[in-house]
């Protein structure tokens, strides 16, 4: 059995890797899509976003569209790896609590 | 090896959190259980995030071929209006345009996803406006031998396209059944009461109708 992600199991932060897993690996998402999609606050998803960022599984671009700044997210190929094999020991965990046909 | 009473709980606050067991290990490092009705809820979370990411990305791309539909028939029937004469083939040119531009679409879509990308690729859009555009064809050229009135045309092939647009809207979302059922009565209103104006409201239903339901789809993309 793989080992339970204890940073990504959080729940918001366990949406963002789910919605940042199914974008390609060059693929980025605006900060406010993004907070749309795992419905969270502002203040909120930073502070998730901080964590998975020091763990190597997102990353955080700063730019400019203009002159407003813009948040882009993207997964790293480590985030989505750890994202599947968390996913992977949460299906594990259901498979064996069922009963033995 | 003990299991701790009590659910190990995130640090940050304000966040709901599934429940987890503390378990230690012989060599003290600290493992965790999560329960099977926490992995259920958990994974249909992930479920929930990956359907609502899903759809807003069909939100973008029919934002972008609605842009792109709402150029080329505003420009197609003013293009009439000023040229008849060369309107008809000018008509041909745009359709053609309009081809190669989903197709561009489509790719860059690709592009962008190509790889790392665990999203599906939807072929039944294109599949199901491709199969309404030969059926509309056939049915065209059987009944007109090719001949038939530019106005009768005209109000034709958009309703081929909107009803296209209705049968995405099953699975995609209501308002393309909206949409494509609004600009096919105000098409058949163009095509009933608009005499010499024809070229002009044509350009105002239907460019203007695709320009908003583009504005809509790109505000639920931005939203979703």
């Amino acid at each position: 059995m793989t080992g339970h992600n204890e940073i990504i199991h959080q729940s918001i932060r366990l949406r963002i890797m789910a919605a940042l897993n199914i974008m390609g690996a060059d693929e980025t998402i605006v900060f406010s899509k993004l907070k749309g999609l795992v419905e969270a606050t502002d203040g909120n998803l930073g502070a998730h976003l901080d964590a998975l960022e020091r763990a190597g599984y997102v990353a955080i671009q700063k730019l400019f569209e203009g002159k407003r700044p813009q948040t882009r997210v993207k997964a790293t190929p480590a985030g989505k790896r750890a994202f599947a094999e968390h996913v992977a020991y949460l299906r594990e965990i259901i498979d064996t609590s069922l009963p033995p046909k | 090896m003990t299991v701790a009473a009590f659910p190990a709980l995130c640090a940050l606050p304000g966040t709901g959190t599934f429940v987890v067991g503390s378990t230690h290990s012989p060599n003290g490092r600290a493992m965790s259980q999560i329960d099977p009705d926490s992995a259920i809820h958990a994974l249909s979370d992930i479920a929930r995030v990956e359907r609502r990411a899903i759809e807003a990305s069909h939100f973008a791309d029919a934002a972008s071929s609605c842009f792109l539909w709402a150029a080329l028939t505003t420009f197609g029937y003013l293009f009439h209006q000023f040229d008849p004469a060369d309107g008809r083939w000018a008509w041909g040119v745009i359709n053609i345009a309009g081809v190669v531009g989903m197709a561009a679409l489509g790719f860059r879509s690709r592009l962008k996803r190509r790889s790392g990308s665990s999203l599906p690729i939807d072929h039944r859009p294109s599949m199901v406006q491709g199969a309404a555009l030969v059926f509309g064809s056939v049915w065209y050229l059987l009944l007109t031998h090719g001949g038939g009135e530019y106005r009768v045309s005209a109000t034709y092939f958009p309703t081929i396209f909107m009803f296209g647009m209705i049968v995405m809207g099953l699975w995609i979302g209501r308002f393309l059944i909206i949409t494509g059922v609004v600009v096919t009565f105000l098409v058949l209103a163009v095509f009933l009461w608009s005499g010499p104006w024809f070229d002009y409201l044509m350009a105002l239903c239907v460019g203007g109708v695709l320009a908003a339901a583009g504005f809509w789809f790109r505000r639920m993309d931005t939203k979703a």
